[in-house]
């Protein structure tokens, strides 16, 4: 309190030199004050190495302006989504037809997260209400997901098993206590990126809620890459396929050849 | 350490023992009964869940190899024709063109994998059944102690009547190219929807259609499947990014292993024993594509990209 007055006195002679706004002095109170949230970004680019179980990624940020007394009794909390990238999907449903399974019902999604990891402070339900999470699309439950369908029930069902295949599949995922906060008001993040997690173009959203109630929200961009040898293969495969093509079928004719080679000796 | 490795076209990890050993049985079966082991590949990956397409297209890489040096020893020994392999190879390229547009149609409409099913069950049964009943049959002949007498290739007088006839020196045959480029037409579509060389469907036109010499027929086929696979394995990697070079790569160090210990087992076997034992197997491979058909299957709701951006 002392502080805050002696700093009010110091500035005092200055508002008085320049202009009087209110306003000014009230930035400088803190219980008046806007939380921030921001993320420290310190690479924009993460390459998953010759690991092929996984890998980490560690994200940190800041939160600033917080109310020192709700902040001990941790009122504030912190959710950090890591999506990307997105692409066109389809999904079929199997059915009976004629006593065999065949692939019937299709539903195409418009623009989906290949990967979609949610990180919070907390359980989700302790963080704020289900409407506040519909309205940021925020969690699993509430992610959108467009689907190029009229039918609801349909997009319903659809929506529910993509969001099955993907948690199988480790690519969605909600992580309770993965942020966790550090000394002063920094906060941290680890998401685990399993082993088949997509290349491309990904973002980062911050979210910050003080009691309940969500305050801001923050992005940045990231992208994830692959450096080792399956990857490459995979990129040749896709970039230049005829290349790639012709390469296959020396590997198959050189093959056979040295394996009659070494066979013929003995 | 883990001895499970990672597929980068198909995007799965499998035990690398399991890969090679794959091939190696595929290979000694090959060896043992003659044949290219294509249309045990793609099967046996799907059975463990290797997506179709990429089953299909890496099968046709890792025929192109044992054909390949087969072919070539052929030609050193002379018995092989190669203006009619050409002929056949051209009529293999358009078919394979025409199967892989199929085939891209039939992914983008999601029936790729039940019509490569319903193809191998219609092509392994029926093949399987006919050489089942034919091998039983040449075996009860010699139980009762006749000698197995060998089906006179039938007479096929419409055929010799086409047009645009041609003489092939090295077969000795005088024949229409009507019947060669649709045969080779049938072999490279099939070789691309199927993944498989086409062999046992090329010989057997080949003597009872074209009626050409035995001793030809295996190094022309070879020659024709050759070519034929090398094409579809470069327009699979263009059009659909089916081909894993890595596991084509292990399947083949298995096969080239496993070919060997084939073709020793292969001479202590009579050709009856053989051709009822690979009726067997291949009957029992039909059957359990049938049944994975039938059955319910574990995921009913499956997931693809739409444009398989890098």
């Amino acid at each position: 309190m002392i502080k805050i007055v002696l700093s009010l006195m110091i500035i005092w002679p200055v508002c008085f030199l320049g202009c009087l706004n209110t306003a000014f002095a009230d930035e400088l109170n803190p219980s008046l004050l806007v939380e921030n949230i921001d993320l420290i970004s310190t690479v924009d680019q993460i390459t998953v190495g010759g690991n092929y179980s996984g890998s980490h990624l560690y994200i940190a940020g800041v939160i600033e302006n917080t109310d020192p007394l709700l902040w001990r009794q941790n009122r504030y909390n912190v959710i950090v989504v890591l999506e990307g990238p997105n692409r066109e999907l389809i999904m079929r449903e199997k059915k009976r037809k004629l006593g065999v399974w065949v692939n019937v019902d299709a539903l195409m999604f418009k623009r989906v997260p290949l990967f979609y990891a949610v990180a919070t402070s907390r359980q989700l339900q302790d963080i704020t209400d289900s409407d506040t999470y519909r309205e940021l699309g925020l969690g699993l439950n509430y992610v959108h997901l467009r689907m190029l369908s009229e039918q609801t029930q349909m997009k319903e069902l659809f929506r529910k098993e993509l969001i099955e295949i993907k948690k199988k599949q480790k690519l969605y995922s909600e992580n309770i206590g993965a942020v966790v906060f550090a000394k002063g008001s920094l906060f941290k993040v680890q998401f685990n990126l399993p082993a088949n997690v997509p290349v491309g173009a990904y973002r980062v959203h911050a979210y910050l809620f003080k009691d309940g109630a969500f305050v801001k929200e923050v992005s940045t961009s990231l992208t994830i890459a692959k450096a080792h040898l399956a990857y490459s293969i995979y990129r040749a495969a896709h970039l230049h396929s005829l290349w790639y093509g012709i390469g296959a079928i020396l590997l198959a004719v050189a093959t056979s050849l040295i394996g009659q080679l070494i066979f013929k000796k003995d | 350490m883990s001895l499970d490795i990672y597929l980068p076209i198909a995007e799965m990890s499998l035990n690398i023992f399991l890969l090679i050993g794959m091939g190696a049985g595929v290979g000694f079966l090959s060896g043992m009964f003659g044949i290219g082991g294509g249309f045990l590949i793609t099967p046996l990956l799907i059975f463990f869940n290797v997506p179709s397409a990429i089953a299909v297209g890496t099968s046709a890489n890792q025929v192109i190899g044992s054909s390949a040096t087969g072919a070539f020893s052929h030609f050193k020994r002379r018995t092989l024709d190669i203006k009619l392999g050409i002929l056949l190879v051209l009529g293999g390229l358009v078919g394979s063109i025409l199967g892989i547009q199929a085939f891209s149609l039939l992914r983008a409409v999601g029936q790729l994998d039940l019509i490569i099913a319903l193809l191998y069950v219609l092509l392994l049964g029926g093949i399987g059944i006919m050489m089942a009943i034919e091998s039983f049959r040449a075996l009860m002949r010699r139980h009762q102690g006749r000698n197995p007498v060998l089906k006179r290739p039938g007479n096929h007088n419409w055929i010799l009547k086409l047009p645009f006839k041609v003489r092939f020196r090295t077969s000795m045959i005088y024949v229409s190219i009507i019947p060669v480029l649709v045969i080779g037409f049938a072999v490279g579509a099939l070789s691309s929807i199927m993944g498989i060389g086409g062999g046992f469907v090329l010989v057997p036109a080949m003597i009872y259609v074209l009626r050409v010499p035995t001793n030809i027929v295996v190094g022309t086929s070879l020659f024709q499947v050759t070519f034929v696979s090398a094409f579809t394995t470069v327009m699979q990697a263009i059009t659909n990014q089916s081909v894993d070079v890595v596991l084509a790569f292990l399947l083949m160090v298995g096969g080239v292993i496993g070919a060997q210990y084939g073709t020793r087992a292969g001479r202590h076997l009579r050709a009856e024993q053989l051709r009822l034992l690979m009726a067997v197997l291949v009957l029992a491979i039909a059957l359990r594509l049938a049944f994975q058909l039938f059955i319910k299957p574990d995921d009913l709701f499956n997931l693809s990209l739409v444009n398989l951006a890098p």
